[in-house]
């Protein structure tokens, strides 16, 4: 019985030992070389046959009229690649994307594309993760240019230059995947905050929008009734919500002189716009104090679509989630420019891009392409709500929509959060920035989190 | 007597041989155990005893990758003994861990003793008590999430309603914030615990209770006399359970607080996770999780030798 069991035994073993030893040792004596040179030609005649079959297989379309990108020859003639794509999970499972990537694999069939979804919170983690494991995936995203930043994506100048379409885009979006002028990938969608208002609240009281930020206080107080548990505006803890502030404002939290990188965050300005948006909730008490939670873009959503508060700060892609969840308050949503110069807001939206040493580099870009073409950048903002990275889309008749005019309006001057690319500064500005809601002094706090960013950013300048 | 000699001789050869065979039967069985265990024991040496001793090598490094580790000797564990928010966490970790486990014991215990019943439906209760145990630690939290949250929770909602017009922002607040993960902490072990507390109790011989009864021992007496003393090796074994469980604490604190108010609920791991992973320094998040493990090996030594002496 024993001799039985230890025939299995040793065969495992020899199996796995002949596994552990490499397919490249392979020895070839003098009349194998040159069965291998017979081999070979053999094998370039038939990759030439495939891929002049390939060629013949050049689809029969007019792409460009299609709204699509071009056929892509050298695309066309890989060999059989599988490429791992990473999105946000909201982005992924939508039919849009969803169709764009059949339709690539329809027309490129050498190409697979498996796709999985992440929480856009932990996509830069999940890819670091990943690249320093040596395992990343063709395609990912988030902010290219932050990622860049980090060395955690592949330069695609080359690949831009190629494609010659540069002059198409929004330039806050190509911003996006630009980090000390090199490009990292390519914007997928942009958006810009405002403000978003309950235009019957607003008329009871006989309202406008508030246009400064003395007359956001005054009319987040007055549009108030808090017998009836009403707020008068939901702040949120997120520094990317607050930065459209600092940019209407003209607060930099962040600047750079001759390549170095340096915080402000003690400035007047900047403190001076923590100080009104904060004491809506914590010294007005007109608003809500945000939820404790990481993700802090649900919650003002949830109680301006349950007619809990009058006013919010957000995006478009808000806009079609109120449609969808709220239909019964939607017709009452009015929209105007943030509060303050009238001429700034923070830009918003993400870009996909190549991480670190994935092999695919080529047809991730295409796809890329593919993911932003006209015919389905369109069919993103209308079900989506995430709005084209390429001028010419905003002459769509989508784009007549009146709750759309002030995002239409600050996407000209809206700016990159670019504290975003500095992990560990932004940590500290966003922690001052939540401990303030839950009663820190303003200065202290900001003064410990400029402490902190600046250790940091002379910790990565050193290395 | 020669002959008796060559008898003893042949004996000696004989009792040599059988030695021999014996010897080599032996190594025979022992190349057996060990052809046996060798694939267990390269998948433990594979993945639990390489990544420790690279955890020991990377902390004494820093490690921000993809670039080479650095030689900095102690200076990460220099690092550590000045880290406020280091020793917070971990303070943090012990009132989570105190406190979720005795909790935990004490409601697993109680619901047991409650079990340990004939009545109807018993199974039902059995099946329903252990749920959450089964439930992910993010389902967990979003329950209790949709009761605690200030603005949206059903707790606020229904709390001006009996009375109390300014309720509490509970998880904002660093006594509540705590006490909810602690609650959240100790329903979950409480249901890991009934199930194992009612084997236990299961076997306590009715014959004991007897004797106690025919001694005119009360209820509260039996219980402390004879309940207790003879789950003694189960309580232990699920009190060390609870303390490596609560250690490893992330999900609910993640969902429920993100570590606020003001860094008042962050939990060891989750500060690794935060220099390690989010930050990049790998090195420093090494000496941290060196300095959380003998935590958990003194746990388990001691569940060990607790366990022995009980039994």
């Amino acid at each position: 019985m024993k001799k039985i069991l230890f025939l299995p035994m040793i065969l495992l073993l020899v199996l796995l030992f002949a596994a552990c030893s490499g397919s490249d040792n392979e020895v070839n004596s003098g009349n194998d070389d040159q069965n291998n040179d017979q081999n070979n030609d053999q094998e370039q005649n038939n990759d030439e046959e495939q891929n002049n079959e390939q060629s013949a297989d050049v689809p029969d379309r007019d792409f460009a009229a299609e709204g699509l990108p071009e056929y892509n020859q050298a695309i066309g003639d890989l060999e059989e690649t599988t490429l791992e794509v990473w999105m946000a999970a909201d982005y992924i499972d939508e039919a849009p994307v969803q169709d764009a990537i059949a339709e690539f694999m329809e027309v490129y069939p050498n190409i697979n594309v498996e796709t999985a979804g992440h929480t856009w919170g932990d996509m830069q983690d999940q890819v670091r993760l990943a690249v320093n494991g040596g395992a990343p995936p063709d395609l990912a995203h988030f902010h290219a240019f932050s990622m860049g930043n980090q060395g955690l994506a592949e330069p695609v100048d080359d690949l831009w230059e190629e494609w010659g379409a540069e002059e198409e885009f929004l330039p806050g979006a190509v911003d996006n995947v630009t980090w000390e002028g090199t490009k990292y990938g390519v914007p997928i969608d942009i958006n810009t905050t405002f403000y978003l208002y309950n235009t019957e609240m607003f008329e009871e009281k006989n309202l406008s929008p508030p246009t400064t930020l003395e007359e956001f206080t005054e009319v987040s107080i007055e549009v108030a009734d808090l017998d009836q548990g009403r707020y008068g505006f939901v702040p949120a803890a997120s520094t990317w919500g607050l930065h459209g502030w600092m940019v209407s404002e003209g607060a930099e939290i962040l600047t750079e002189e001759d390549g170095e990188w340096s915080t402000n965050f003690t400035d007047e300005k900047v403190l001076d716009v923590v100080k009104t948006y904060t004491d809506i909730a914590t010294e007005h008490k007109v608003g809500p104090l945000p939820p404790a939670q990481a993700r802090q873009s649900d919650h003002p959503v949830a109680m301006f679509g349950n007619e809990r508060a009058a006013a919010i700060i957000s995006g478009p892609f808000d806009i079609s989630r109120i449609e969808n969840e709220f239909p019964e308050m939607f017709d009452k949503v009015g929209t105007a420019l943030l509060p303050g110069s009238g001429k700034g807001s923070v830009a918003g939206g993400g870009s996909m891009f190549v991480p670190k040493d994935s092999e695919n580099r080529e047809a991730s870009f295409e796809l890329m392409k593919w993911i932003i073409s006209d015919k389905y950048a369109i069919r993103m903002a209308d079900e989506m709500g995430r709005h084209p990275v390429k001028a010419h889309m905003y002459e769509n008749e989508l784009y007549a929509d009146p709750l759309l005019e002030p995002f239409i309006e600050t996407l000209q001057h809206a700016e990159q959060y670019y504290l975003e690319a500095f992990p560990e500064a932004n940590s500290a500005y966003s922690d001052a920035f939540r401990n303030v809601f839950d009663g820190a002094d303003i200065e202290e706090a900001f003064t410990e989190a400029q402490e902190k960013a600046e250790e940091a950013l002379a910790r990565s300048s050193n290395e | 007597m020669i002959s008796k000699h060559k008898s003893a001789v042949y004996m000696d050869g004989k009792s040599l041989l059988e030695e021999k065979i014996k010897k080599k039967n032996r190594r025979k069985d022992y190349l057996g155990t060990y052809l046996f265990l060798t694939p267990a024991l390269l998948l433990l040496f594979t993945f639990s005893f390489v990544p420790i001793i690279y955890v020991v090598y990377l902390s004494f490094h820093r490690v921000r990758l993809p670039d080479d580790p650095i030689f900095i000797g102690i200076g990460n564990y220099a690092q550590l003994m000045g880290d406020s928010v280091f020793w917070r966490s971990m303070g943090n970790t012990l009132i989570y861990t105190l406190g979720s486990m005795s909790l935990g014991l004490f409601a697993g215990l109680c619901v047991a003793v409650l079990l340990n019943r004939a009545f109807k439906g018993k199974r039902f209760f059995k099946v329903f008590y252990f749920l959450p145990s089964v439930t992910s630690d993010v389902v967990s939290a979003m329950i209790f999430l949709w009761i605690f949250d200030h603005n949206l929770g059903i707790l606020n909602y229904l709390l001006p309603k009996v009375g109390l017009v300014e309720p509490p922002a509970w998880l904002l607040d660093p006594f509540w914030a705590m006490f909810i993960l602690i609650f959240v902490g100790s329903w979950r072990g409480a249901a890991y615990n009934i199930p194992i507390f009612l084997a236990g109790l299961e076997g306590v011989p009715k014959s004991y209770y007897e004797a106690a009864e025919i001694d005119g021992a009360n209820g509260w007496h039996k219980f402390w006399r004879i309940t207790i003393p003879s789950i003694m090796p189960i309580s232990v074994y699920c009190m060390v359970m609870s303390i490596i469980a609560s250690f490893q604490v992330v999900a609910i604190v993640d969902v429920l607080t993100d570590g606020g108010p003001d860094n008042s609920t962050l939990v060891a791991l989750k500060y690794v996770w935060q220099q390690s992973f989010q930050f990049n320094y790998v090195g420093y998040g090494a000496t941290m999780s060196l300095f959380i493990f003998p935590f958990l090996l003194v746990m388990t030594w001691l569940n060990l030798k607790l366990s022995k002496r009980s039994g």
